[in-house]
């Protein structure tokens, strides 16, 4: 009797999975995790800081099922991303393509680094070895 | 010894001037927080949409070749579109600017009685019940509204609410340039 009602209760807890809010998944689990990836990469355009894969609104639930029926028409990653980049612009795309607007932001690891390299050598190459601490 | 004491300060040099280019940035133009694209002076999508109340008519962008127009993603759910609904209604009367109205993820009947309501500014009401030419149109929310002129170039794209002061400042100057 303990079990069937923790049975009852358990699955009663699930009932809200029946409310369609992420829409229809593909039957096929190669393409639904192909939708799933593009998915990560789109920023939802209402709130903004969520892919679309994370956020409830209906528009970003929109985007999923249009993911979805290109990748059943037939289309490639990189023609969806297209897609959703010339209605959108880059900022769809959470994260920022490589291009000459970018460039201060992909190099600036970089840039850190062989500044703070040659911070370093130059500490190494000054200060006498019973010295440094 | 010297110059080992002015390395010692090289981080924090470094740190100051970041915030000062970080500054100057901030205080620039340009720099304002990043945006979905703004399709102006682009190509309005091709779009046809079944009209509201008519089995047969359809609201067709390649129709309104030749003429300027207004674009009004709305929908009788959203609350910012009831407070720029009367700002549309004067547009309408005052200024001879068609209004095409696209009733975005909404029912028939609820759109239609909220026209009853507020009043109809749209010469057609197309319906875009899937929200699927909203996406065509890179819309992130109702409403917003586009000037499309003669050419099918799109002039004009405010999102949110339409006001007085936006269409006095920016809209009706665009529109005086191209009703030709």
């Amino acid at each position: 009797m303990k079990h069937f009602t923790l049975t009852l209760v358990l699955l009663l807890l699930t009932l809200p999975a029946l409310a369609d809010a992420y829409g229809k998944a593909l039957a096929d689990p190669a393409a639904e995790a192909r939708a799933v990836a593009i998915g990560d990469q789109l920023r939802c355009v209402v709130c903004q800081s969520e892919s679309i894969n994370d956020s409830q609104a209906s528009m970003a639930r929109d985007l999923r099922q249009l993911v979805r029926e290109k990748i059943e028409d037939g289309w490639s990653d990189q023609q969806i991303l297209d897609f959703a980049r010339a209605r959108y612009g880059d900022f769809i795309l959470l994260k920022p393509p490589v291009q000459t607007n970018t460039s201060l932001l992909w190099l600036s690891p970089m840039l850190f680094a062989i500044m703070a390299g040659g911070v370093g050598v130059a500490y190494f190459r000054r200060t006498p070895k019973k010295e440094r601490s | 010894m010297i110059k080992r004491s002015w390395l010692a300060f090289l981080p924090l040099i470094i740190f100051a001037l970041i915030v000062v280019a970080f500054g100057v940035a901030l205080r620039h133009s340009g720099t304002e927080a990043p945006k979905f694209a703004q399709h102006v002076n682009e190509p309005a999508p091709v779009t046809e949409l079944p009209i509201l109340d008519s089995s047969q008519a359809r609201f067709a962008t390649k129709d309104w070749r030749g003429h300027a127009y207004l674009v009004n993603f709305f929908a009788s759910w959203c609350v910012p579109c009831r407070s720029e609904h009367a700002a549309l209604m004067e547009l309408a009367i005052t200024s001879g600017l068609p209004i095409i109205g696209i009733a975005y993820k909404d029912k028939p009947e609820t759109v239609a009685s909220f026209l009853e309501k507020g009043g109809n500014p749209f010469r057609t009401v197309a319906e875009d019940r899937g929200g699927r030419t909203g996406i065509d149109w890179g819309i992130t929310g109702v409403p917003e509204t586009f000037l499309i002129d003669a050419e099918g170039v799109i002039r004009f794209h405010a999102v949110g609410p339409l006001t007085d002061d936006i269409i006095n400042r920016e809209l009706l100057p665009i529109w005086s340039e191209v009703k030709g």
